[in-house]
C-alpha cells in the first residue's frame, strides 16, 4: 500500500477525528473499502448533508437544521428560565433526561485560564444581550464540574449576577447507582453543598 | 517492580485519545513527571476526581514502555478554597505553569513540592496577587535564578533611592549606567523593599504587607520581564491573568 495513495489518505481522514486512534482509522477505513460501494456512497452523502445544513441558531446558538432551532421555536418551552452549557452535546445530554423545560444557551467552550482561552472566545457576549432583552428570571449554569467548567460558572455568575437576573449551577454530587464508600472528597463535599429537604 | 507509590500534585492534566490524559505531577521525592492515567474521562471513572488539576493525592503507579500509567489513585487534598474563586482559579494555573516551565522532567528541586502545596492552600484569599509575586521570587530563588537586589549586578554601586532599575538581562538591580541599552524596569526604593520581603517571608505573612497598585504593578513588570527572560515562549496563562487585572 502507498502511505499516500487513496487508502492511505482515507486512514488519514478518520485518523483526525476525536477519540480514533490510527489502528481504529485503518479498521474503519477496511471495513468501507470491503463494503458494496453504495455504503461509502450512503456515508459520504450524510456528511456533507449534515454538514451544509447545521448552522448556529441565532437565538441559543446550538447546532441547527432550521432557524430557530426546534428548542427555540417550541411555545411550551418556558423561556424564563435559561440553562447555559458548554457544548452542543450538553444540550442532547439535557433533553434527553426530559427534566428541563426551558431554554438553552450554548457556549461553545470553556474558559481555560490554563491554555489562555478567556471569555472573548466564548458566546458570552450573546448570552449576555439576551438577558438585557429582557424575559430570562433564572440563569442555570450547566458547566462541567472541572477546572475549566468552574472557571466559566464563575465568571458568567460574576457578570450576570448584577444584572438581577438569579444565577444557579446544577448540583454536582453522587452518580447514580454510585456508593458512599467509592465517592472521592470533592464528589462528597460537593454533593453536601447541594443537599435538598425531604419533603 | 512493576508497581510503585507516590504522593503527588497535579499540575496539568492534558487530553488525550480515548478518554486518556496525560497527567503532570509533581512530588516530594521525584519533582516534576509525567504519567498516563487511562480512562478518566469515562463517566464512570472512579480515577476522575482525584486526577483534576491542582488535586493532592496518593498514586499508584505502573511502570510502563514510554509513560508510567495510573493504576489506582486517591485524592488527599483538594484545596477547595482556589476553586471558589476565579482568582484563585487563574493563579493556580499561572503558578502550575511556572513550575512546570522551570523544572526539568525527573529531577527534584528542595522546596518547590512544600511551595506549591502552600499556595495552593493560601489562594483563593484576599491576596493572591501578591502571593503570586512572592511565588515568583521563591521559585526563581529555588531554581537558581535568584534576581541580585542589594546593588548593582555590574559595578556593586550601592543603589541610589529613586534611580533604581531592573535588567533581567544583567540578573538584577543596576545603576543606569552599568545598564547599556538591555530591556530595563524602574523600581521605586518601596518596591525593592517589598521584593525583598516577599522572597524572604511565608507566604502566610503576606497579608500584614501593604503594597499599593503602583508598587504591585511595578513588581508585576519587573519580575515578568525577568522570567521571560530565562523562559523561552510565552506563559499562556498570562494572558488570562492579564484580562482578570484589566489590561
Ligand atoms: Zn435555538
Ligand atoms: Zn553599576
Amino acid at each position: 500500500m502507498h502511505s499516500n495513495g487513496p487508502v492511505a489518505r482515507l486512514v488519514d481522514e478518520f485518523a483526525r477525528l476525536p477519540g480514533i486512534g490510527p489502528k481504529t482509522a485503518q479498521r474503519l477505513a477496511f471495513y468501507i473499502l470491503s463494503q458494496p460501494p453504495e455504503t461509502a456512497r450512503r456515508l459520504a452523502a450524510a456528511l456533507t448533508e449534515a454538514r451544509d445544513n447545521t448552522r448556529r441558531c441565532s437565538v441559543c446558538l446550538n447546532l441547527t437544521d432550521r432557524e430557530p432551532c426546534a428548542v427555540c421555536a417550541d411555545p411550551r418551552r418556558n423561556p424564563e428560565m435559561l440553562c447555559v452549557v458548554e457544548q452542543p452535546r450538553d444540550v442532547l445530554a439535557m433533553e434527553k433526561s426530559r427534566g428541563f423545560r426551558g431554554l438553552y444557551h450554548v457556549l461553545h467552550g470553556s474558559i481555560s485560564p490554563m491554555n489562555g482561552i478567556g471569555p472573548d472566545e466564548l458566546t458570552v457576549r450573546e448570552l449576555l444581550q439576551r438577558i438585557a432583552g429582557g424575559g430570562v428570571k433564572e440563569v442555570i449554569l450547566a458547566t462541567n464540574p472541572n477546572v475549566e467548567g468552574d472557571a466559566t460558572a464563575l465568571y458568567l455568575s460574576k457578570l450576570i449576577q448584577p444584572l438581577g437576573v438569579r444565577v444557579t449551577r446544577l448540583a454536582h454530587g453522587l452518580p447514580v447507582g454510585a456508593s458512599l464508600e467509592y465517592a472521592d472528597e470533592i464528589t462528597l463535599s460537593k454533593a453536601l453543598e447541594g443537599r435538598r429537604e425531604l419533603y | 517492580m512493576k508497581l510503585y507509590a507516590d504522593e503527588a500534585v497535579v499540575i496539568k492534566s492534558v487530553s488525550m485519545r480515548e478518554a486518556d490524559r496525560v497527567l503532570t505531577l509533581y512530588s516530594r521525592t521525584r519533582g516534576k513527571f509525567r504519567v498516563v492515567a487511562h480512562g478518566v474521562d469515562k463517566p464512570a471513572s472512579r480515577k476522575r476526581g482525584s486526577v483534576q488539576p491542582f488535586t493532592f493525592g496518593k498514586f499508584l503507579l505502573r511502570r510502563g514502555r514510554d509513560l508510567d500509567s495510573v493504576d489506582q489513585c486517591e485524592g488527599v487534598e483538594y484545596f477547595t478554597g482556589l476553586r471558589q474563586s476565579l482568582e484563585g482559579l487563574s493563579y493556580a494555573s499561572y503558578l502550575a505553569e511556572l513550575v512546570d516551565a522551570f523544572s526539568p522532567e525527573g529531577e527534584t528541586t528542595a522546596g518547590i513540592f512544600e511551595l506549591i502545596m502552600e499556595s495552593f492552600r493560601l489562594l483563593g484569599g484576599e491576596n493572591d496577587r501578591l502571593l503570586a509575586r512572592s511565588f515568583e521570587m521563591k521559585l526563581l530563588c529555588l531554581v537558581g535564578y535568584r534576581p541580585h537586589l542589594d546593588s548593582c549586578t555590574m559595578c556593586g554601586a550601592a543603589n541610589t533611592p529613586g534611580k533604581i532599575i531592573f535588567v533581567p538581562a544583567l540578573g538584577g538591580v543596576a545603576c543606569r549606567d552599568c545598564a547599556g541599552g538591555e530591556k530595563s524596569f524602574a523600581l521605586s526604593g518601596g518596591t525593592l523593599e517589598i521584593l525583598k520581603v516577599i522572597s524572604g517571608w511565608p507566604l502566610a505573612k503576606l497579608s500584614r504587607i501593604k503594597t499599593g497598585h503602583v508598587r504591585e504593578e511595578e513588581i508585576k513588570k519587573a519580575l515578568r520581564g525577568f522570567i521571560q527572560y530565562h523562559l523561552e515562549g510565552r506563559l499562556k496563562s498570562i494572558k488570562f491573568l492579564d484580562w482578570l487585572d484589566g489590561d
